[in-house]
């Protein structure tokens, strides 16, 4: 389903490599919301995401005159970039001490069950930044991302099966910390 | 070979009702049970729910402003890169030369290679002032 895509992303990346503005223009344009919707999904925090989508396209630009068609899918190599500028990101947060933390969302049932659609919203990437980190990866590479079960278990470094695991267990602890919004939606 | 009720369950559980999503090799003619499917429905509309970031015009034009500058980065990068590599080899050559120098006497060196031993400081230099002329992959 890729070739052609992965054929064209090639073209921008070379040509971007040359200095071309229209395929730098093109390659942001094309890329930039995969990258930022990847990281803002993975650390649920707007100004980090931006920051990561930023450092991830300067590798971009630094790699663009040396890449080599067909040696690799650009898209993976692009994933593979910005999610370990996620891991570094998360490892630091880790490190850090519970009151720098990001805020986070309330995860509780509201209080009036009319919500609007961005209440709603707000719920489920509430939940969503509560499951296991493997977990939420898994969501984000295959529903998000919508990335092969063959490449998001090769960028996850697990295998198809542990990948099918990781999705099964997320989607059920989700639909279970969003039990009033399924059963009344 | 048809898929089992049992798989085509767990497929739904992992990756949600609509079967583009699946696995290649296992989509096409899956038979879900209507309890399995409107579950998996269910959880693939609440992942939809959620809201999709949206790059700001700020960002986007961040991004494109820094590509000159980066590219011109990493092109620094490649050249001090192989100019440290070259002066590390030629540094490593310097040494067997100097090591040579003292271990064998000089005319030796001289008659069994027909010509003299080359400045070893020479070849650095010429390593470091190497232009890097551009991308041969």
């Amino acid at each position: 389903m890729q070739s052609g895509s992965a054929d064209l992303d090639d073209d921008l990346v070379l040509r971007a490599g040359r200095g071309d503005a229209a395929a730098i223009r093109a390659l942001v344009a094309r890329k930039l919301p995969r990258v930022l919707s990847l990281a803002q999904r993975m650390l649920f925090d707007a100004s980090e995401a931006e920051d990561v989508a930023q450092e991830t396209f300067i590798r971009v630009w630094k790699h663009a005159p040396r890449w080599v068609p067909g040696a690799a899918k650009f898209d993976t190599w692009l994933h593979r970039v910005a999610l370990n500028l996620c891991y570094d990101r998360l490892r630091r947060r880790r490190e850090r001490p519970m009151a720098e933390t990001p805020e986070q969302v309330d995860t509780g049932p509201a209080p009036d069950r009319n919500l609007h659609a961005l209440d709603i919203g707000k719920r489920v990437e509430a939940s969503l930044s509560a499951l296991p980190a493997r977990q939420r990866e898994a969501i984000v590479l295959c529903h998000y991302q919508e990335l092969g079960n063959i490449e998001a278990a090769a960028l996850m470094a697990v295998s198809v099966e542990a990948l099918e695991s990781l999705l099964s267990r997320g989607r059920r602890a989700l639909r279970a910390s969003l039990a009033d919004l399924a059963d009344g939606g | 070979m048809g898929m089992t009720d049992e798989r085509a369950a767990q497929l739904a559980a992992a990756f949600g009702a609509d079967q583009r999503r699946w696995p290649e090799v296992e989509r096409g003619d899956a038979r879900l049970d209507e309890a399995v499917l409107a579950e998996a429905r269910t959880v693939d509309w609440l992942l939809a729910s959620a809201p999709t970031p949206v790059a700001s015009h700020a960002l986007t034009q961040r991004i494109i402003d820094l590509a000159p500058l980066a590219r011109r980065a990493g092109r620094a990068w490649t050249w001090l890169t192989r100019a440290g590599l070259g002066a590390t080899l030629a540094g490593a050559c310097a040494a067997g030369v100097a090591f040579g120098a003292v271990v064998v006497p000089p005319e030796l060196v001289t008659s069994a290679i027909g010509a003299p031993a080359p400045d070893p400081t020479d070849e650095a230099s010429a390593a470091l002032e190497t232009p890097y002329v551009g991308d041969a992959r």
